[in-house]
């Protein structure tokens, strides 16, 4: 949500480059969140033919567009069978077979689509102390880093974060609610 | 008569310290090796306290029971024959009154059981809002008298509270009164520590996304990041005798014990095993540092030098052995010990030996700290339904709940104040 705002927000900056007649000037969003569109609004503004800037425009404005729903397949894709399953056992940092599965595919999106990052967040049940805790949910999200990384994905596309048991998806000492809160969560970014 | 009289020779009280055979006996705390001392219910018939929340007999009852060294033996009014069965040489008593400016005087006296002559006298003059920590200060002054070492009554807990899904750390005086609120931001605050002095604590948030530690000045209310350049760090453990703090930081899927410089800002990695380090906390003189390492595959308990040299394992019994932490006087460890999915609290000697359960089929105890005296540990405990602050005697005993409500974690016992006389007190 907050990023498709972004996006409109700097489609809606470049449309006012792309209208001006001033000499061009190098205008990149504002916002650091933005997506990376700043280099074609440049070339953009320097166009002499209006159609021509219209039509660079609209382009960016369906890249965009297109790139949004790339990050938000993927980390829809990533989080709905994250959530789902068991992906961690008790105590442990190494993937199940499932989750290998499941982080291929999103390898396949990331290794097309390069202007997507990923920040993986490792959360862990409520047993243990807080503080093994906090470094076990480091050691999750790295290993799920690590995985994408032996596939081919750029290292410093990923960012890894720990929680420890600080942010349970579901409350309850049950041994169905441990299984839901250990689980990586992911918020794929549009680079700048 | 007897309070001017008592103000009068206060001094000569004070003096009298010296002269008066100091009842001095090195005891372990133990409920049973206990002296007792009689406490008399304070004369109140001057002005109205129904703002007071307990009285004053209560209080000093439990400060003094606390401290496991004394026996405390309440009577309505002095009574000889009960003192004397229950061999109390000394008891106390003492009078609320009043002032015409709306403060409090509270006299209180140690007295012989026998002679009734007087050992220490105080008169504090106080706000109502004050008449706890001055009852403290003298539950204090007579645990001294009686068993050689100062009380604790004076000093407070840092602790976590959990509301709607938040939590803030908050800091409260020792029994759990006087509560107040520290940090209002983030959402999720935890992990407090004291720093050397009751003005600064340490805690981590998430208020900025990564796990980070701040320092907070409490007389100024002002709050710094401390290591920013560092990604996640958690587990401050300020040192008791220097600037240094240790914490963790998690990179890379590792966790490493670091050493910071609080005031150059200067950082020292000093493990770095692939496996997870933990939970550092120092020796009470600053040289050794203990921390749990799961290089093994479960988290246990290690001791290293304090440049990170000498790593060597301490426990061996239990599969998951985390947070542990050095009592003030040296020679204990406690710590938390998970066994199907149970915690308990344990203490051992410095090389791991001479193991000692303190909690038992009670819930899920953690978060041990023990106070500055060494002779009481608060912890959490899940043993009433939901996860609430206790105390208790070193051996385990005498455990009382003091937070009630909400969840209640991770206390952290403040040092002593300094031993300056505290406000409102008149000699």
């Amino acid at each position: 949500m907050k990023h498709s705002i972004l996006v409109i927000a700097a489609v809606a900056a470049i449309a006012v480059v792309g209208c001006s007649k001033k000499t061009p000037v190098v205008v990149a969003p504002q916002n650091q969140d933005a997506p990376a569109l700043s280099s074609s609004s440049v070339s953009s503004s320097t166009a002499k033919d209006d159609s021509l800037k219209q039509a660079a425009l609209n382009a960016d404005a369906l890249e965009a567009e297109r790139l949004e729903g790339r990050r938000k397949t993927l980390e829809d894709l990533m989080n709905k069978l994250m959530s789902e399953e068991i992906y961690f056992e008790f105590d442990k940092a190494v993937l199940t077979d499932k989750a290998k599965d499941l982080l291929s595919q999103a390898g396949d999106i990331l290794s097309k689509e390069p202007k997507l990052s990923v920040e993986i967040e490792g959360h862990t049940d409520a047993r243990g102390t807080e503080a093994y805790n906090m470094s076990l949910g480091g050691k999750r999200a790295q290993s799920v880093a690590d995985y994408l990384i032996n596939y081919g994905v750029s290292k410093d596309r990923l960012i890894t974060l720990s929680y420890g048991e600080e942010k349970p998806k579901v409350e309850g000492t049950s041994e169905t609610a441990f299984a839901q809160n250990r689980r990586a969560v992911f918020n794929v970014k549009i680079k700048k | 008569m007897m309070f001017r009289l008592l103000s009068l020779v206060f001094f000569l009280a004070a003096s009298a310290f010296a002269v008066v055979d100091t009842v001095y006996l090195e005891i372990s705390a133990s409920g049973s090796k206990a002296i007792p001392v009689g406490v008399v219910h304070f004369d109140k018939s001057s002005g109205n306290w129904s703002t007071l929340d307990e009285a004053p007999h209560q209080i000093l009852e439990r400060d003094l029971g606390l401290s496991g060294r004394i026996e405390p033996l309440v009577q309505p009014t002095y009574n000889r024959l009960a003192f004397f069965k229950g061999r109390a040489a000394y008891y106390i008593a003492g009078a609320l009154s009043s002032m015409p400016d709306g403060k409090v005087k509270i006299e209180c006296r140690l007295n012989a059981t026998q002679s009734q002559e007087l050992v220490i006298g105080q008169t504090y003059t106080v706000a109502i809002s004050q008449v706890r920590q001055a009852l403290h200060d003298f539950a204090d002054q007579v645990i001294f008298q009686i068993s050689g070492t100062r009380g604790v009554s004076s000093s407070r807990l840092a602790y976590v509270s959990k509301n709607n899904g938040e939590k803030q750390v908050f800091i409260a005086d020792y029994d759990g009164h006087n509560p107040r609120q520290v940090t209002q931001s983030g959402g999720m605050n935890f992990m407090p520590s004291w720093g050397r002095t009751l003005d600064k604590l340490y805690f981590v948030s998430f208020r900025n996304g990564p796990s980070q530690i701040f320092e907070r000045t409490l007389s100024t209310a002002e709050t710094r990041v401390l290591f920013p350049q560092i990604g996640q760090t958690f587990s401050p453990a300020p040192s008791p005798v220097s600037d240094e703090i240790l914490f963790t930081v998690s990179q890379n899927g590792s966790s490493d014990i670091w050493k910071g410089n609080l005031v150059t800002g200067a950082v020292k990695h000093l493990t770095y095993q692939r496996a997870a380090e933990t939970s550092p906390a120092w020796s009470p003189n600053g040289e050794a540092i203990l921390y749990s390492g799961d290089r093994g595959g479960s988290p246990q308990i290690y001791i290293m030098d304090s440049d990170g040299s000498d790593s060597r394992r301490l426990t061996y019994v239990g599969r998951y052995n985390e947070s542990a932490v050095w009592s003030p006087s040296g020679d204990r460890i406690a710590f938390t010990s998970m066994n199907n999915g149970q915690m308990d609290l344990f203490t051992c000697a410095i090389d791991g030996s001479d193991l000692l359960q303190l909690t038992n089929n009670a819930g899920n105890n953690e978060h041990p700290s023990w106070s500055p005296d060494g002779q009481i540990i608060s912890f959490s405990s899940t043993r009433s339904g939901t996860s609430q602050i206790y105390l208790m005697r070193r051996d385990g005993s005498g455990t009382i709940r003091i937070t009630n409500g909400g969840e209640n974690s991770w206390p952290s016992w403040s040092p002593m104040p300094s031993i300056e006389t505290p406000k409102g007190v008149t000699k």
